[in-house]
């Protein structure tokens, strides 16, 4: 089929008025759309250091420094060792914006992706960019950043100098020149052929950027505060990097980081995570926006999507110690969580064969940004407990792969595979982790979706008290939005996720139910029991106290149990009619609780009637009128405040 | 309503000052510190000095590339890298010559350096590409850095002092100072030394093993700030009464400006020769330097290592001045004088002030002319020139080019 230029397509539509033999073509993008992109369609700052990790991972990097002289910010840094870009790739990528050659037949020709599966890395790693405009999310902090980039036994460096947006005019009348930005690029000599790995070099930050990192509007709040005594009060944050001074080079607030300038990399982000357990401690729940500056949240951010390693470890490799609950999910509807079966000191990713790695999918992958090392902070154990009835963790695991058979690829968007998990404790720490994340290729640009896609709106406390990732490793990745942030709720896997999700969450929030009442009803009877046996040995320590060993056998009985009631009396057992003598309950529904107070009375008042009969203080009374004085007594002891 | 924009500060801090600019790609052209005499400052004090130390001192904690329990391993993990504090030129010449030393040594370096005019400019650039390339050398930690800060910004509560405390406590500190540490009439010397007493507060504190100052400073005997280099002179002045034998070393060193009586007030500065000046001002910055090493707690030894002068150009004589100072806390052990303890430790015995001040004149006695040094032996000049071209090759620069400019006089191609 020949694509017709516009005028001829214009002159083919007005010639079907007689032929009536449709035109056909391909719809095609203007440059203009994609020119926007480079303009910036992220939220916040910490998206674009995300997209350039992102990248360094695509390019088999195994680590990545980002460097900020914060709190001032005047520039940032991002290097790493990964592949690098050759002369070619780099002219693909200033070129063809948007047109990555990852995933395609070129990019295997250019050594960008593996050439035996082009959803892959050349290290295997399955690759998280796929549009070519990751390098441009820059955009969002400033307006010109060099790129310094080498291959491996390259004798050169290339050096790329971009200014983004210079050139655009744009008037009421016209908009005739619309360039995206401007590009310089040569070539340096370099010693070190071995070297390899892209450097990333954002310069003169745009201001608004630099405020929003330094934490401005925060900290201006502050003053305001400070200033006007009848301002609405919040409190400063906790854990910050401190402020500078205005228009000088000096902070004016000192930082206030939980780690030590000894501390290294790790340590440090251990000392961040401590700080927050730490924190919940004298509260509700932790917010994390509340309690730390916007460069905590940027560093928090990060590491909630790069594909780096758990800090604490990989829920799958949670061992069984007897101190989380594990449970199955089925891939039904209306499936029903089921006990894991996993021997002591033993995983689920062993038991259950899971495969979602704990970090990078192929090597090491690690991310320091100012000395600080970013790990996936999500945690699994030592969470603050509360009063709830289910006390251990409770650990959800599915898994599952549909091939969407007898369906046209093109309408299923082919199989979708993932393993997934939903893990909940009484307090999850910090608040930002309630929900759930879905990650591709083990990354993530959204953050944790706290409605569960959408789960009904009756479940807010369960909702607040659940982790969740889901795990894909096949599909979805055409439903991710061009921000990665979020998703095109249209497409099937993203509505096939959200009806699992939802299916998994009542799986869960069934058997927390179950569980909780389970233990209230153990919790009640061990109770009562104890209840019951304190109430026996005051009545026989009394009796003991004025010389009588015997306690006497008392029994209440249903009125109905006429003959059972006579035989015993004869035998020399007092017995009287339980409807006689205790009063009936005022409650309308018969709860555990109500049962437990019940069977309470009964033992209370066969104890009263042992102590006065031990006492002799009822032989000169009939039955009814034993009954009625025990009745009488029995109302007293039973009234509610 | 007023709707006028006048007065209004909505826009404050929103909109850049100015549009991006290409950066013009760097230009080849040989600077004062390409030549061969830098290169022996290079490789006879700092190089010489740090690898003995390394040798001697460090390498016991200091972690190894060849290890096993670093392979494998980001560098970013490795804790006990040799720590240089630095103020490099825009290709990083130093810390490449160091490092080509450095590295054969097995241990790891990282490094901060302080570069005020690296932006989004064309220096900035060198430094950027040039910080790119050391960073990518074996054995680098990679977030070793050059920031956007003068040294002298460390005195304050600034960032630069917030980057020195996080890159320490440092092994090495080279301060290859633009300006001038020697007391002028410009009065631009203060910050250096409020700078240098914040490091020195830093180092002596957070240090906990012997470590290496280098300072090179230019001298300028014409234009001396009498009142400053008073100042700078007191810890000598008061060591005239006290100390004869120094007394003598520095009559022997600069004659004409001890006084008669040979008692403190204050040093003779009028008609001292230049050389003089350039004496005392090695003996003064040495006794400044041991007087803050004796004021803290543990002491600090300050003593001075092989030190030298050369020429920047033919007129000015050798008026640069590169000073090494070796560093040493007082850690004294805990000896038991009562005999309960039947351990026997010996006592550790540290030089007093006094007697650092005199080894500090004999040093300054000993200061060698680097000018001489080349001249008298061709040989090592010419095995200079190969490495300063080596060096300046590893860093992109054309190396016949350099050649050239050399044998064109390097003295005289730029000032």
């Amino acid at each position: 089929m020949v694509e017709l230029d516009d005028k001829a397509l214009a002159k083919g539509i007005r010639a079907t008025e007689t032929s009536r033999a449709p035109v056909e073509g391909t719809l095609e993008t203007d440059q203009r759309v994609l020119a926007r992109i480079t303009e910036g369609i992220y939220r916040q700052p910490a998206s674009a250091l995300r997209e350039l990790v992102s990248n360094a991972y695509d390019a088999d990097a195994s680590e990545v420094v980002i460097l900020t002289d914060a709190p001032r910010f005047g520039q940032i840094t991002v290097r790493d060792n990964g592949r690098g870009l050759s002369p070619e790739v780099l002219t693909q990528l200033v070129k063809h914006i948007g047109g990555s050659v990852k995933r395609s037949e070129k990019g295997k020709e250019l050594d960008v992706t593996s050439s035996k599966n082009i959803n892959l890395s050349p290290g295997g790693r399955q690759l998280i960019g796929k549009l070519g405009i990751g390098l441009f999310s820059v955009a969002q902090f400033t307006r010109h950043f060099l790129v310094i980039t080498k291959t491996a036994d390259d004798g050169f460096r290339t050096v790329a100098d971009i200014t983004l947006g210079k050139k655009r005019e744009r008037s009421d009348k016209v908009e005739a020149v619309f360039e995206t930005g401007h590009y310089r690029i040569w070539r340096e000599s370099a010693a070190d052929k071995k070297a390899h790995g892209t450097e990333i070099k954002l310069l003169d930050l745009l201001p608004r950027t630099r405020d929003e990192l330094a934490s401005d509007d925060l900290w201006t709040r502050q003053d305001y505060q400070k200033a006007d005594p009848d301002a609405e009060k919040s409190e400063p944050p906790e854990i910050h990097i401190g402020r500078m001074e205005n228009k000088t080079d000096r902070l004016s607030i000192q930082p206030a980081l939980p780690w030590g300038e000894t501390d290294g990399p790790r340590e440090r982000f251990e000392k961040l995570v401590q700080e927050l357990r730490t924190l919940t401690n004298n509260r509700e729940s932790v917010d994390l926006r509340k309690v730390s500056d916007n460069y905590i949240w940027t560093l928090w951010t990060l590491a909630l999507s790069a594909p780096v390693a758990y800090l604490e470890g990989h829920p799958f490799d949670l061992t069984n110690d007897g101190e989380v609950f594990f449970f199955g999910l089925e891939n039904r509807l209306k499936g029903q969580a089921r006990p894991l079966e996993i021997p002591k000191g033993r995983s689920p990713r062993k038991t259950l064969k899971l495969k979602s790695p704990n970090g990078a999918t192929a090597g090491r992958f690690e991310v320091f940004m100012d000395g600080v090392q970013i790990l996936r902070p999500i945690l699994f154990r030592d969470l603050p407990r509360t009063s709830t009835a289910v006390k251990n963790p409770l650990l959800f695991i599915g898994a599952h792969r549909q091939e969407f058979e007898k369906k046209a690829r093109e309408l299923t968007g082919g199989p979708l595979a993932f393993e997934a998990y939903l893990f909940w404790a009484p307090k999850i720490v910090p608040k930002q982790h309630q929900g759930v994340i879905l990650r591709v290729g083990n990354a993530s640009g959204a953050l944790f979706d706290p409605d569960f896609m959408g789960y009904e709106t009756s479940e807010l406390t369960r909702k607040s008290q659940v982790t969740a990732e889901v795990f894909v490793t096949e599909g979805l990745d055409d439903a991710i939005n061009i921000d990665r942030e979020s998703f095109n709720y249209a497409h099937p896997h993203y509505q096939f996720l959200t009806k699992w999700l939802h299916s998994a969450f009542r799986q869960f929030s069934n058997r927390h139910k179950e569980l909780g009442k389970q233990l209230r009803t153990a919790r009640l009877r061990s109770e009562a029991a104890h209840a019951h046996e304190k109430v026996a040995l005051k009545v026989r320590a009394a009796l003991k106290s004025r010389g009588i060993e015997d306690v006497p056998d008392v029994m209440l009985l249903e009125r109905v149990q006429k003959a059972d009631t006579a035989k015993l009396r004869r035998e020399g057992t007092i017995v009287l009619h339980k409807e006689m003598v205790i009063p009936p309950s005022t409650q309308t529904r018969r709860t555990e609780g109500e049962a437990n107070r019940l069977r309470l009375a009964e033992k209370k008042a066969v104890a009263i009637t042992q102590l006065l009969h031990g006492m002799g203080l009822l032989d000169s009374l009939s039955y009814a009128e034993q009954e009625k004085l025990i009745r009488d007594i029995m109302e007293i002891v039973m009234l509610e405040e | 309503m007023n709707v006028s924009t006048e007065g209004s500060d909505i826009a404050e801090g929103i909109i850049q000052e100015k549009l991006p600019e290409h950066i013009a790609p760097p230009r080849a052209e040989f600077l004062p510190w390409h030549k061969v005499r830098k290169q022996y400052i290079r490789r006879h004090q700092w190089n010489e000095l740090t690898k003995r130390n390394v040798k001697d001192t460090w390498r016991v904690d200091l972690q190894k590339p060849s290890s096993t329990a670093v392979q494998g391993r980001s560098t970013m993990l490795v804790t006990n890298p040799l720590r240089c504090l630095v103020i490099p030129g825009n290709h990083l010449l130093d810390v490449r010559s160091m490092w080509a030393e450095i590295s054969p040594l097995d241990c790891f370096i990282r490094y901060l350096g302080f570069n005020e005019g690296q932006g989004s400019e064309e220096v900035g650039t060198d430094v950027h590409v040039a910080n790119n390339a050391v960073t990518s050398l074996g054995g680098v930690v990679p977030d070793s850095q050059v920031v956007k800060d003068r040294f002298e910004a460390i005195a304050g509560n600034t960032v630069a002092y917030r980057s020195l405390r996080r890159y320490g406590p440092y092994h090495v500190v080279n301060l290859d100072l633009c300006g001038s540490m020697f007391p002028n009439t410009a009065k631009s010397v203060d910050p250096y030394y409020s700078a240098l007493n914040r490091l020195l507060e830093y180092q002596f504190e957070a240090q906990k093993t012997l470590w290496l100052l280098f300072i090179t400073t230019v001298v300028e005997p014409a234009v001396v700030d009498k009142e400053s280099m008073q100042t700078l002179c007191k810890p000598i002045r008061e060591n005239f009464a006290a100390h004869v034998d120094f007394l003598e070393k520095l009559k022997a060193l600069c004659p004409d400006a001890v006084p008669e009586s040979g008692k403190g007030g204050s040093v003779n500065l009028d008609g001292l020769a230049d050389e003089e000046l350039i004496r005392l001002f090695g003996v003064a910055l040495g006794k400044w330097l041991l007087r803050l090493g004796q004021a803290a707690s543990p002491k600090w030894t300050v003593a001075m290592r092989r030190s030298y002068r050369y020429s920047t150009n033919v007129e000015k004589g050798a008026v640069m001045l590169s000073l090494a100072f070796e560093m040493t806390p007082n850690f004294a052990p805990p000896v038991d004088a009562t005999g309960m303890s039947k351990l026997r430790i010996t006592a550790k015995q540290f030089p007093s002030e006094l007697d650092s001040a005199v080894k500090l004149a004999e040093s300054v006695a000993n200061i060698a002319d680097v000018d001489g040094k080349l001249s008298e032996n061709a040989e090592m000049k010419a095995a200079l020139l190969q490495e300063a071209a080596n060096l300046l090759e590893s860093a992109g620069f054309d190396r016949d080019a350099y050649i050239k400019w050399v044998d064109g006089g390097e003295l005289t191609a730029r000032a």
